[in-house]
């Protein structure tokens, strides 16, 4: 089978839901550009309308106080400088917030990949699929580019759109962005939403059971937001030495994340190596991800197709990395122990690790338990014979 | 020549196919009898590329299908518990096989749909289920594939349909020289259209019989005794069908003019040879001693 014949019969099972898709994510990023573009127009016309130009020079004060906030004196600010501050688009603050429709993009590209080979495991595509006259590689990757460029479309067109729209409701020199930052931001956040698609194709691919599949890729997506900010606080708690020395770092991981998924953020991203290296290694993982699931997908055979885990040697594996870190994750959000914050203020590294050890048993029983399934196996015993049945 | 060689299946542990070998040759047309859940789907799961071998090989003309997935547009299977394309029309699932069959003939296919009255334009699940059978069948002799492998496809359908198919599917072997390897629990259709039957028993192939062969050597006979005891001799050489009083039906695999000489001896009061049925090598291979008891 040719590589044109596999992508016709790829394309009439998926073009439709594929132009859905990118008709979503182009459709959202416009219609949040829009909406951005007419609230800040709004704020335009009222900063520049002669009623507020009035108000402000009858009590500048008021209006600078309100842009402090220190409590001090302020400074004497002029009008300009002020409808400059209030009205630029983009800002080069500290707390990074990351944006609504950033996390939502974030979140259909995990659903694309965890769809991308859960569906058609579910409607038994895979069954036709697996007959052609082609082998499983080619399959799997004629599928990820496919959905990936999709994908990638739908977050290139709809990250242009939404800044091409900006641009032409946002009048000079408010919208203040240098094209060098925003590519460097953009190219960050592509690796780290495309990144979030494979990993979404890699857990459709080794977890068969739906509800499990939800549960664990949403779970995983939610909390993975907040682990991120307790991994790199635990790693300071462990290196420190004094109480004094554990602190959050503005430099972190959490920062700089914050930062590439806030669309309103101006400054570089990149500001020391550490980050670089995370892009890059996220990078670097992704693409092992993607050959370590081409793998699992030449191995894999239908009569697993509904199960917990779709290869019974990834079965294990899954158990005790899924265990590692509900346990990190309990222990380091004050599930099942004491306020960790109490733990890291008073240097009790024995006892968060007591706490860890514990947790680990406790969500290793409770894993186990789920994916193995004892009670669906009937044990007979039939004198010093022992029939055991599955079903 | 479709050879499968040395096959091994084992799910969740438990071992379903153990050294499965045989071969088909182009326009044979093979029946895969067996009790539920002995493997007959799986066998055929296996072949088509569904479910991955433990061991062995599916060759086509002594080329690995594994190595040469090329070799995949010689089979065509449809597994009717594992259909993608139930919310599809006819015609559009008709565009899915084209792609994959280099070999499939669309004319074909439109001709055979207005033949049996199906409009290619209705949704596979608005239709019913002998119409979906007959589809099956439809789409399975416009793939043009050689080796053609049909899980149960007189399922639930009607006397008409099954003809229909028979008729389909007699037609095709004829003009094409298409092998079919069918499994089925309608005995009785199965034995108008097979020529060879693989007896599947506790994992393994436990008797391959060419039929015509196999009705040259072996006998079933209609024996009425003077008394109700079941001789043992029927149960060395042969396998007791059927008790009814007196009356037993026993079939024995290898008749010999001797055998003739010990039956005669018992001085039976009717002794009369009946037709062999695939539903007879059915009971006198898979009926096990439990079985035979509820019968009685």
């Amino acid at each position: 089978m040719t590589r044109q014949q596999l992508a016709a019969i790829m394309k009439q099972r998926y073009f439709k839901y594929l132009i859905g898709l990118l008709l979503l994510m182009v459709g959202i990023q416009a219609a949040v550009g829009l909406q951005q573009g007419q609230s800040w127009q709004r704020d335009n016309q009222y900063y520049h309308s002669t009623k507020f130009v009035k108000d402000y020079k009858a009590d500048s004060a008021k209006y600078a106080g309100y842009q402090d906030g220190s409590g001090k004196q302020p400074a004497k600010v002029t009008l300009e400088s002020f409808q400059e501050e209030v009205l630029n688009f983009f800002d080069n603050r500290e707390n990074a917030v990351p944006s609504v429709m950033t996390l939502t993009i974030a979140f259909i590209c995990m659903t694309a990949g965890l769809l991308t080979f859960t569906y058609d495991r579910r409607t038994n595509f895979d069954a036709f699929l697996f007959g052609l006259a082609t082998n499983r590689r080619s399959i799997y990757w004629a599928k990820i580019k496919l959905v990936g460029l999709m994908v990638l479309a739908g977050i290139v067109i709809g990250q242009s759109s939404y800044y091409l729209i900006l641009k032409t409701m946002v009048h000079q020199p408010y919208f203040n962005i240098e094209i060098g930052n925003l590519l460097q931001h953009e190219l960050a956040l592509l690796i780290i939403l495309m990144g979030l698609y494979v990993l979404g194709c890699f857990l459709g691919l080794v977890v068969g059971e739906l509800v499990t599949l939800l549960v664990g890729a949403y779970g995983l997506l939610f909390t993975l937001t907040f682990n991120i900010t307790n991994l790199e606080d635990l790693r300071h708690f462990i290196q420190s030495r004094t109480t004094t020395q554990y602190g959050m770092d503005p430099g972190s991981i959490r920062f700089f994340l914050n930062r590439i998924l806030d669309t309103h953020y101006v400054g570089t991203v990149y500001r020391n190596r550490k980050y670089f290296v995370l892009i890059i290694g996220i990078l670097m993982t992704s693409m092992f991800v993607l050959w370590l699931g081409q793998r699992i997908y030449q191995k894999s055979s239908l009569e697993h197709q509904n199960k917990v885990v779709t290869m019974d040697w990834l079965k294990w594996p899954l158990l005790i990395l899924g265990t590692l870190y509900v346990a990190f994750l309990m222990t380091m959000n004050g599930v099942f122990s004491r306020l960790p914050y109490d733990l890291l203020d008073t240097h009790e590294k024995y006892l968060l690790l007591w706490y860890f050890i514990r947790n680990v048993v406790l969500v290793g029983i409770i894993g186990w338990l789920f994916i193995d399934r004892p009670w669906q196996r009937k044990i007979r015993l039939s004198g010093l014979k022992i029939n055991r049945k599955i079903n | 020549m479709l050879t499968i060689q040395n096959v091994h299946k084992t799910i969740e542990k438990k071992s379903i196919l153990t050294a499965i070998s045989f071969t088909q040759k182009p326009g044979e047309i093979i029946g895969l009898v067996g009790r539920n859940g002995v493997g007959k789907s799986t066998l055929l799961r296996c072949i088509a590329g569904s479910y991955q071998l433990d061991d062995g090989q599916v060759l086509i003309d002594q080329t690995d299908v594994a190595i040469q997935p090329e070799m995949r547009t010689q089979l065509f299977y449809l597994d009717e518990a594992h259909l993608f394309f139930k919310g599809n029309q006819l015609l559009q699932i008709g565009r899915y096989y084209a792609q994959a069959y280099p070999d499939f003939d669309t004319d074909q296919l439109t001709d055979l749909l207005a033949m049996y009255h199906l409009d290619g334009h209705q949704r596979y699940q608005q239709m019913s289920k002998g119409m979906q059978g007959l589809f099956n069948i439809i789409l399975a002799v416009c793939s043009h594939a050689r080796y053609l492998l049909l899980d149960e496809p007189f399922d639930g359908l009607d006397v008409i349909v099954r003809k229909n198919i028979i008729r389909l599917l007699l037609d095709h072997v004829g003009q094409t020289q298409t092998a079919v390897l069918i499994t089925s629990h309608n005995l009785v259709e199965l034995d108008q259209l097979i020529d060879r039957t693989l007896i599947l028993k506790e994992t393994k192939i436990i008797k391959d019989y060419q039929l015509e062969q196999l009705r040259q050597t072996a006998r079933k006979l209609q024996i009425v005794l003077k008394t109700n005891t079941i001789p043992a001799l029927f149960k060395e050489a042969g396998r007791v069908l059927s008790v009814s009083g007196r009356v037993m039906v026993v079939y024995f695999p290898n008749y010999s003019d001797e055998l003739d000489a010990q039956i005669q001896a018992l001085e039976p009061v009717l002794c009369e040879s009946l037709p062999i049925t695939l539903e007879d090598l059915f009971e006198a291979n898979l009926v096990t001693e439990d079985d035979y008891q509820v019968f009685i």
